[in-house]
Parts: C-alpha cells; structure tokens; sequence
C-alpha cells in the first residue's frame, strides 16, 4: 500500500513542481492538414515564443468538442459552413475567410487485395467523406468508414481496404508515389475549403495565426495538396 | 532517449491510473464491504449499480459525463470537461466495478465467526473492519487495485469523450496509440502498443499470484 501511495505523491509531486511553461496555443486541425501544420509548428514556436499544441480530429468532431467547451485557441476547420452553423453562437471572437482548397485523390495501391472495402471518411461528420460520396455517386459499394481522412488513409496504408478516397496532403506527406492515385477534379465534388477560425482571444494566439498565414503561400500550398480557395 | 510525444502520453496515463486506483481505494473498500453487509433488494440493487459499468459501453458514460460536466450540463462551473480531474471522475466510475468485485470476494471469503469472536472480546464494528476484515483481505485488495490500475491504463473511448484528445492535458496512452495509427507512425503505435499488453500480461499474472495465495487450492 505504502509504494502505491509513493506513486501518487510522485505523481502530484511532478505535476506541481513543473517549471512555469511558456504560453500554449492549443491548434485543432482538420486531420487533412496535420502534416501541414506539424512541419510548421517548431517555426511558429519560435516566431511567437509560445509552446504549440496541435490535435487533429474530423471537423465536425473537432467543433463538437469546441462547443462543448474544448481548449482550442485556433481551429483550422475543412467546412467553414459546419463551423459557423455551429459556432455562431459560442464567443468565437473571427471567422477568417477560407485560405486554401484541400484536394482529394483516389488511392489504389497495387498490392492491396482489390476485394477489400474502399475506405471513405465518415460523410456525417468529414468533408473529405461528403466529397467521397459525392464522387462514389448512388451506388456506394463495399465502403468502409473512418472516424476522419486520416483514418481513412490509414486503413488503405495498413492493407485493410482496397482503396481509398484520401486528401492529397496526406498521400505527399507520405511519400506516396505519383503511379498509386489519381487526384479528383475539384468540380465533381463539393469544394473542401480550409479556413481558420479564431476560437479563443488572445495576443499568443493572435500571433500563431499571423505567423501560419506568413508561411502559406501560394507555393507552399500547392507542393503540401492544396489549392487556391 | 524517449521523445515528448511518447512520454507525455505514458506519464498522464500513469498519473491517471495512480489518482484513480487511490480513490478507489477509498471508495471501493468502504463499499464492498457495505455490500457485504446489505440483504435482499438494497443489496442486488447497489450490486447492480457497481456492476452497470462492465457491461456498459464506454462512450454511454463518456456521452454522458459530457452533458453533466460540459458547458451546459450542471456541473459546467467546475470546469472538469477536457480536463484531467475530469478523466479522473470518469475513470473512477468506470473502474469501480474492477476494484468492488474482488475486494467483495474477499470479504466474502472471511469466517464471520471471526467477527463474532471479536465482537464477543469487546471489538467495535471500526476495530473488526481495520484490524480483521481488511488485513484478511488484503491480497483481494491488491488484486482490486491492480485490476483498477490496469483497467484505467486501458480505457479508451470513455476518455476520449470526456478528455478530448489534448496533448500533454488528456491524451492518455490508448489514445496516444489510436492518434499514432491515424498518422501512421506504427514504430511509435507498436512501441506503446507492446508496453501495454507486457504491463497488462504483468499485471494478470500479478493477480493470478495473489488469488492463489488467498485461495491456495
């Protein structure tokens, strides 16, 4: 008993003997733009002298949590429409115009057993899931659902689905080479735009986004999947 | 050298399983051996109630720890959704039946001409409790707390819901591993993955030692 309770002192003890930590900016992303976001976190660290948090999520997961009062300073959510039906309502202090267009592609890597399902991200609460369907038509098929693009890419990557209707990001991000997927004309499916939206006030925050905007360029966007809005 | 991001997950889950197995020590002792004591109704009915938990899934308490702590729910002034005190309400709950069960066994377990006898010698209901009743059932309360320890490590969607997925605040160890598949980082999925099913082998092997010692047959 004696050692367990060694374990919580320890325990407490960590926590409250931490350092003082510099300001954290909590980022939620849409999932299809954390390898974005990731490759830029230690340069908007060091441009704002801010710790920086990012947790990825399908969008409509990610302002479900925010409604319900999640951490987040700044959301980069993938349906700016979803975001301000349901936000509209919480303190959220802006909601900047769209920056970027995701792509979608349809990836079919050749060693994957062609019977398997096609993964999709869920359509209720993913963009990149409403722009499969969109895309797939009436006749959906063997589909299997991921939580978001992300799992839907991972699903394909593990072997568990033939094929999949992934975010152009991801597959570069990857490595993925040019030959395993075809990118979607943006015009067969509903555009899926990338807008960042100011949850939560303040000056750490306020620079983080300044910073991330500095960085995404037209040229930069375009080399990570992304197109002009 | 181990990095932050899989550190991070591994000290909170085991901060988390820590604070929970001390509160459920203090709250699932007590109470098994309430349990112990109650007849008929009263005593199916609290059975019941402890035991709701291991058949319920995990996002029903998570959906529901969401409405009570989230911003409009009756608890919304506390501030526990997406935090850690609230991972730990919620863990709590969850765990309690794995901590009651075996610690109710065990006191099961015990002769009551035991207590008989002490109370004939003069000993109060406290005196029978923490000098008989608790030393003779002491392997089931280790068994309790290490089942309620590995449980809590283990649990995923109840804490997802509640807790949010925040590094470094509330992404726990199964999390962790869901976040690392996702990005497909699999060394980092598999070197967490590997430490949960040696620390959960341990953990049973652990408790297998502990009932035979109690139960020697």
């Amino acid at each position: 008993m004696s050692r367990l309770a060694l374990v919580v002192c320890l325990s407490l003890l960590g926590s409250s003997c931490a350092p003082a930590a510099i300001k954290t900016v909590y980022i939620a992303t849409a999932s299809n733009f954390r390898p974005v976001i990731t490759a830029l976190v230690a340069d908007l660290e060091t441009a704002c002298d801010v710790a920086v948090s990012v947790s990825s999520g399908s969008t409509g997961t990610l302002i479900s949590q925010i409604s319900q009062g999640a951490p987040f300073d700044l959301l980069i959510s993938a349906d700016p429409e979803l975001s301000r039906q349901q936000l509209q309502d919480h303190p959220i202090i802006a909601f900047d115009p769209p920056f970027a267009r995701a792509l979608m592609a349809y990836w079919h890597p050749a060693a994957n057993d062609p019977a398997a399902p096609v993964a999709i991200a869920n359509p209720d609460t993913a963009p990149f899931g409403r722009a499969a369907m969109a895309v797939i038509g009436s006749d959906p098929g063997n589909l299997v659902r991921g939580a978001n693009a992300a799992q839907a890419f991972a699903f394909v990557h593990l072997g568990a689905a033939s094929a999949g209707y992934v975010p152009l990001s991801l597959l570069l991000a990857a490595g993925i080479t040019e030959d395993q997927y075809e990118v979607i004309d943006p015009q067969r499916a509903p555009p899926i735009l990338l807008q960042l939206v100011r949850v939560k006030p303040g000056q750490e925050a306020s620079c983080v986004a300044g910073a991330l905007y500095a960085r995404l360029s037209t040229q930069f966007l375009v080399a990570k999947g992304y197109g002009a809005p | 050298m181990m990095s932050q991001a899989l550190w991070s997950p591994i000290w909170i889950s085991l901060q988390l399983a820590s604070i929970t197995t001390l509160v459920l020590l203090l709250i699932g002792v007590p109470l098994a051996w309430w349990i112990v004591h109650l007849r008929g109704i009263p005593r199916a009915m609290l059975e019941s109630l402890v035991a709701v938990p291991l058949v319920l899934p995990p996002t029903v308490l998570g959906f529901y720890l969401l409405l009570l702590l989230g911003p409009n729910g009756p608890f919304a002034p506390l501030g526990l959704v997406f935090s850690f005190p609230g991972l730990v309400i919620g863990s709590v709950l969850f765990s309690l039946p794995f901590m009651v069960r075996p610690v109710q066994s065990a006191f099961e377990a015990i002769a009551g001409n035991i207590f008989e006898t002490a109370a004939s010698l003069g000993a109060g209901p406290w005196q029978r409790f923490s000098h008989l009743a608790l030393p003779l059932a002491k392997n089931g309360i280790f068994s309790g707390a290490i089942l309620g320890f590995a449980h809590t490590l283990g649990e995923f969607g109840m804490v997802l819901m509640v807790g949010g997925n925040l590094p470094d605040r509330t992404r726990v160890l199964s999390i962790a591993i869901f976040d690392a598949v996702e990005r497909t980082e699999y060394g980092q999925a598999h070197l967490l993955s590997f430490g949960l099913v040696l620390f959960s082998f341990i953990a049973m092997v652990l408790v297998a030692v502990l009932n035979r010692k109690a139960d020697p047959r």
